[in-house]
Order: structure tokens, then sequence, then C-alpha cells
């Protein structure tokens, strides 16, 4: 008896210290200065997707509930944007993933020297716009030991975290950052700006939107909806059909016609949408991917083509490329997929199973981009502002072996990146990564031109 | 005996040593290692002279794979980080296992769970042995114990920078003779002489062991070497055929 109630508390014990409790880390001081002047907050989500409320006032339990972290953050980037009307604000918002949380998490600190890495860049020039780094955290890690075997606790934990409270953190965070109005929705506790139209209508502020593994499954399913909308928002869109159905092929042809420019969109999405070594399923994509090509739309910036999601995996990521078809293979028990018989569309995809075991990254049916080192292959187009990244690749657009024509030419770009620039699915934060990305960043000159916007963007239809 | 002492390595040891969470009010010093290991990069951006990092441990994992040098905080880190690991724990159960039924090594033991226990205990023994020997030997010495890739893009020139890694400290500003792995072998080695029966215990068995403790170290430093190749050919063969 006495051996089994040692035995009961040691369990005890070792159970209570081998899980991560479930509290925010950063409630106290949400919003932060590093060094540099680089601005970074914190916005956590609980295990059901709800952020820290808090009350006003701890020592009256009637005072409102704020949501204190998202708030200040809202705060912070009206401040900034205010006090730096000439030359607008850079926000990069981080979404971490699997065994990471934001305590003592090494994405903490790697995203920190991620920001520096970006403030450096821009170290020569003297009218740079402020940095602001946006940590969002979740529960991805829950356990201290056998960390392997949450994949299937902590996948289901990114659903429920890109829910309602998370799509509202982020739009309000695309909206405080690009829209020139101050903010979309106010906290009753945040007092309105007293010249809040005084605000420059002609800013241009950057927002970089990242997600890493997990957590770009939560960006991807909550910036999906955004994205649809307001695609489906343009020009009455909502209420005609595809114009290329699935499978008919209509959506092979090139753009030969554009339409046109949408104003407002570069007011109205992020500047970049980074999918980085994403653990999630391919069925959300492929039904994304079927959207844009149903809808025909194309996004451009400066006349070139430019993506919505830039999805990126590294070669040597294992999590991504290996665990997940096993993870995968073993959640599929309680599934059921169908067999897509002569629709298959792309017509390597014979069943669903295949989307629901891999992510989206790891089909190479789905790619629409092979980063190339050296020039692009013959008959192959180069991004033209991608021709050079790290001085040795070249991102080509992915054509099929003979006249076919590629599959996936949406705006939803899927390419997987060599281990010089990600070595693997959990290292990420290297020079290599920001001197891939900043191919797709605006660039210092249109940072200083806040009357010449660096994203134009313009919707296309596809016309056969 | 040995029961208790392998449960207490495996079990209790890990749970007293880990940092208690962080409370709000001091944010940032919770252990989360998240699943990067013990490993350095050689392309991690070395953090400039008087850049800090808000809310994170001198024991983050970031920091301590970064490029600069380790305080003696993140050598004891380092340290006991490497007292439990999912390699130490498993290897030390397979490896048990393995003499039991496949060798009856040592016949004294016997086959039975106790035996087993204390082939466990022992091997465990060892593994922290080994690398409680390789910290304090690095710290005597000032040796950096983190691996590190090659820079270079040739697979030879890559086995042959991973074998000499064991002898080579190479996070200095230029390559200098390294002690730790060779002393956590031969610690390895003959730690057993305190446990092993008298037919197991000779000086011949003891570096016998030494130098399969020392294998496998170069083993693993070769297989950190090509890890990225080898998941990366490995993914292949996972992912759905293509036209292209």
């Amino acid at each position: 008896m006495r051996n089994l109630l040692i035995l009961f508390l040691l369990s005890s014990v070792l159970i209570d210290q081998s899980c991560y409790p479930v509290r925010a880390y950063r409630l106290a001081s949400p919003v932060v200065t590093i060094d540099n002047g680089i601005t970074l907050a914190f916005i956590e989500f609980d295990d059901n997707g709800e952020l820290y409320d808090e009350r006003k006032d701890a020592n009256d339990l009637k005072s409102i509930l704020e949501r204190k972290e998202l708030d200040q953050t809202i705060q912070k980037i009206q401040d900034l944007k205010e006090s730096n009307k000439a030359t607008g604000i850079n926000v990069v918002v981080f979404v971490h993933g699997w065994k990471n949380n934001a305590g003592d998490s090494n994405n903490v600190a790697g995203f920190q020297a991620f920001l520096r890495q970006i403030h450096n860049s821009y170290a020569d020039d003297q009218q740079r716009a402020p940095l602001m780094g946006i940590y969002i955290g979740w529960r991805g890690a829950s356990v201290r030991v056998a960390k392997n075997f949450s994949y299937w606790s902590r996948t289901n934990a990114a659903l429920r975290v890109a829910g309602p409270h998370m799509e509202e953190a982020l739009y309000r965070i695309i909206h405080a950052v690009k829209s020139s109005q101050t903010g979309l929705t106010r906290s009753a506790s945040i007092p309105e700006p007293k010249d809040s139209q005084s605000v420059d209508q002609t800013q241009t502020s950057n927002l970089i939107l990242i997600g890493h593994s997990f957590g770009a499954r939560v960006v991807e399913k909550a910036m999906t909806s955004y994205f649809e909308n307001k695609i489906l928002d343009f020009d009455g869109k909502h209420l005609q059909g595809c114009i290329a159905p699935p499978g008919s092929g209509a959506d092979k042809g090139r753009l030969t016609k554009e339409g046109q420019i949408v104003s407002g969109w570069q007011r109205q999405t992020p500047d970049l949408t980074v999918l980085l070594n994403e653990a999630a399923p391919a069925t959300h994509a492929k039904q994304f991917l079927e959207f844009l090509k149903c809808h025909g739309t194309v996004l451009l910036r400066a006349g070139e083509h430019f993506p919505l999601f830039l999805s990126i995996t590294s070669d040597g990521d294992a999590a991504t490329s290996i665990a997940l078809p096993i993870g995968q293979a073993v959640a599929r028990i309680e599934l059921k997929t169908r067999a897509y018989g002569g629709s298959s569309d792309p017509p390597e995809i014979a069943n669903q199973s295949t989307y629901y075991t891999h992510s989206a990254a790891n089909i190479p049916a789905l790619h629409s981009h092979e980063l190339r080192s050296g020039p692009c292959l013959d008959g192959e187009k180069a991004v033209p502002f991608a021709k050079s990244i790290l001085d040795r690749y070249s991102l080509c657009e992915v054509h099929y072996s003979g006249s076919t024509p590629y599959w996936n030419h949406t705006p939803y770009w899927i390419t997987k990146i060599p281990v010089s620039i990600v070595p693997d699915h959990s290292d990420i934060f290297h020079p290599e990564l920001y001197g891939f990305l900043s191919a797709f960043l605006p660039d210092k000159e249109s940072l200083r031109s806040p009357m010449n916007p660096p994203v134009q963007r313009t919707r296309t239809l596809s016309v056969q | 005996m040995f029961e208790a002492f392998a449960f207490c390595l495996t079990f209790i040891l890990p749970v007293v040593a880990s940092p208690m969470p962080n409370d709000t009010a001091n944010p940032g010093v919770e252990a989360n290692s998240a699943d990067t290991g013990s490993k350095a990069s050689a392309s991690q951006p070395p953090s400039r002279p008087g850049s800090s990092y808000v809310g994170v441990s001198k024991c983050n994992d970031y920091l301590i794979n970064n490029n600069d040098p380790l305080s003696g905080v993140q050598r004891a880190c380092i340290y006991k980080s490497n007292l439990l690991t999912s390699s130490g724990v498993f290897g030390a159960g397979i490896g048990a296992g393995w003499a039991q039924i496949m060798k009856n090594d040592p016949a004294q033991w016997g086959r039975g769970p106790q035996g087993y226990t204390r082939s466990y205990g022992t091997r465990y023994a060892a593994g922290m042995s080994k690398a409680t020997a390789e910290y304090l030997t690095a710290l005597a010495f000032r040796e950096d114990p983190r691996p590190r890739r090659s820079k270079s893009p040739f697979w030879f020139d890559r086995i042959a920078d991973a074998a000499l890694s064991m002898f080579l400290d190479t996070g200095q500003a230029y390559p200098r003779p390294a002690f730790h792995h060779v002393a956590g072998a031969l610690a390895s080695g003959f730690t057993g002489m305190a446990f092993y029966p008298s037919s197991n215990n000779t000086f011949g068995s003891a570096l016998k062991r030494s130098g399969m403790s020392f294998g496998g170290s170069l083993a693993y430093a070769e297989l950190y070497e090509f890890e990225p190749d080898i998941f990366r050919i490995l993914g292949k063969r996972f992912s759905p055929k293509s036209k292209k």
C-alpha cells in the first residue's frame, strides 16, 4: 500500500512536470523594445484558441475584460504609424509551430535575431521606417518528454487556434498596418486618437506574415477565408460561377488580358504571406488552389506576378516529408476519402487521401515554381524580381515536360527550397532565409517614397 | 538497489534538474528545449556584441546553438540536456535487451527483469559518465562541444570533416585539438568497471567499451553532418509521383 502511494505521488509529480501549463507567458508586458529600437509584441492564445483576457482593474471584478496583448499591440502599431507618417512602418508577424510557445522557446530568440537581420539590412538607410515584430504564441509545446508523440494533439490544437479569435487578431493587425484609418475595431478600453483623421492617407506601411510548421497551418486557415472574401467581393464575383471550372482545362491558357486595377488592395492584404515548412495536409491548399483557378485570380506587383501565399519547404524537412505522412496515415483511420475517378485535377492525384497524407509542398504536382541553382532551364520563365536570390538561385515557373502548361499558375506559390537556405524543419532563422525572402520585399527606394506605394496589386481575369 | 538507481536516473533526476515554469512577472526563464537538441549550425547568425534577447533565458536553444562563445551557464545547460536524451534512454534499453536476449551478457546477472534492470542501469550510468567527462574536459580546456556541419559541398570532405571533428575543435578562431570526445568515451567504457562482474571487468573489456562509445560518437557526427541530405532523399520517397 505504501509503495503504491509513493508510486502514485511520483507519477503525479512526473506527469505534472512533464506538461507545459496552459497560461499566457507575456501578459505582464506584451509590448517590449529590444535593442536598435525594434519593437516586439506578443499575442497569445490558449489551447482552445481563445485570447487571454484580463480585468482592466484586477481588484474590481466588475471592471471590463480587455484583450490586453492584442489591444496593446494594435495601439503600438497606431502609435508608431502616427509618429512616422513620412516613412510608415514595417511589421513582421510570426506564428510559431510545433514544440514552441511564447515562453522561453527557441523561436522567441530566433525571431528576435531575425528582426535584427531585417533591421541591419536597412542600417545604412537614414530614413528607414521603424520595425515591429509580432510573435503570435499558442500551446505548440504541450509536453517536455516524448514530444514527437504530441503530433496529433498539437495538430488538432492548431486547428482550434485558427478560429475566430485568431482571425480577429490577424485581421485587426492587417487593417491597423495597412489601412490609412486607425484600426478596424477598437476596444472600449483604448481611447480613440484625438486626430484620427489626420493620419496620412498615403503612408506605406509594410506587413509580412510568416507561419511556420503548424503555425503555417494556422495562417493558411485564417487567411484563406480572408482572401476568399476579398476575391469574391471584387466586382461581384460572388454572383458568377467559375470562369474556369476545375478539370475543364479552361484555366490552362496564359493570361492575355488584364482586368481593372483594384484600388485599395494594397491597404487590405499583407505584402507577403509566407507558409514556411507548413505542417498541414494539402486538403485545404487543394481547395483554395481550385478556388483561385476557378476565379482566375492573379496578383500583380509592379506588373509582375506576385504570390498571395508563398509556401516554401526545406528539402531537409523530415517533419513534413516523412513524419507528417506517417502521422496523417494514422489519423486517416477515422476519415473516409474518395477516389476522383476521371475528374482528378491535377491528373496525377487520383485519390483524396494523397492530399490528406501529404503537405502541399511535398506533392510535386502542386508546385508552381522551382528554385534552381543557376539560371532557369530552357523554356522556363524566371520570376523577374527573384532572378538572383542569394547570388546563385533563380526562381523558375514550373513546366511539365512537353507542351502541357503547369497546373498551379495561381498566386498560391508552392516550392521547395534547398538545405543551404533552411537546413531542416526547425532550424529556420538563418540569414539565408532572410536573403531568400528579401527578394519579395519592397526595396529601400520604395520605402522612402510614400507617394509611390511599393505594392501595387492588380486583379486580372484569365482569358483564353 | 539497481532498480531504484535505474528508476532515479531515468525519471526522477531529469524532473528534479528541470527548472520550474516561470511566472508572468519574470518571463523567459522556463526551459523549453523545443526540438533542436544541442546542435549548432555554422551559418547561424552571430549576435552582435551588446545585443540582448528579451524574455529568453541563457539556456534557450537558439542562443546555445548560435556561433557566440558559450557561457558557463550554457555549458551546464548542454550538460544537463545530455544527461537525459531520447537516444540515451532508448539506446540503453535496447542495448540492455540485446545483451540479455541475444548474448546473455553478463551471464552472472541472468535473463530476468532484475538482470535487465542492472544492465540498463549500468549502460545509462555509462552514458551519464560520458556526458560528465565531456562537460568537464570541454570546460577545462575551453573547448566548444557543439557539433558543426562542414562548409564544404563535397561529400568526401564532409565525411572527413565530421571525423576530424572528433579530434578538432572548429568552434574557435583557429581549429585546435579537442579532447572531450576521447575523454567521454574513456569515461563511458571504464565506468562499467564499477558495476560489471569480474569477467567483464578487465582493462581490455573497458577499452573495448570505450572504443564502442567513441564509435557511437563518430557515427553521430557523421549522421549529423548528412542528416539534411538523408532526410531530403527519404522525403522524396514519401512524395507522390509527378509527371514533371
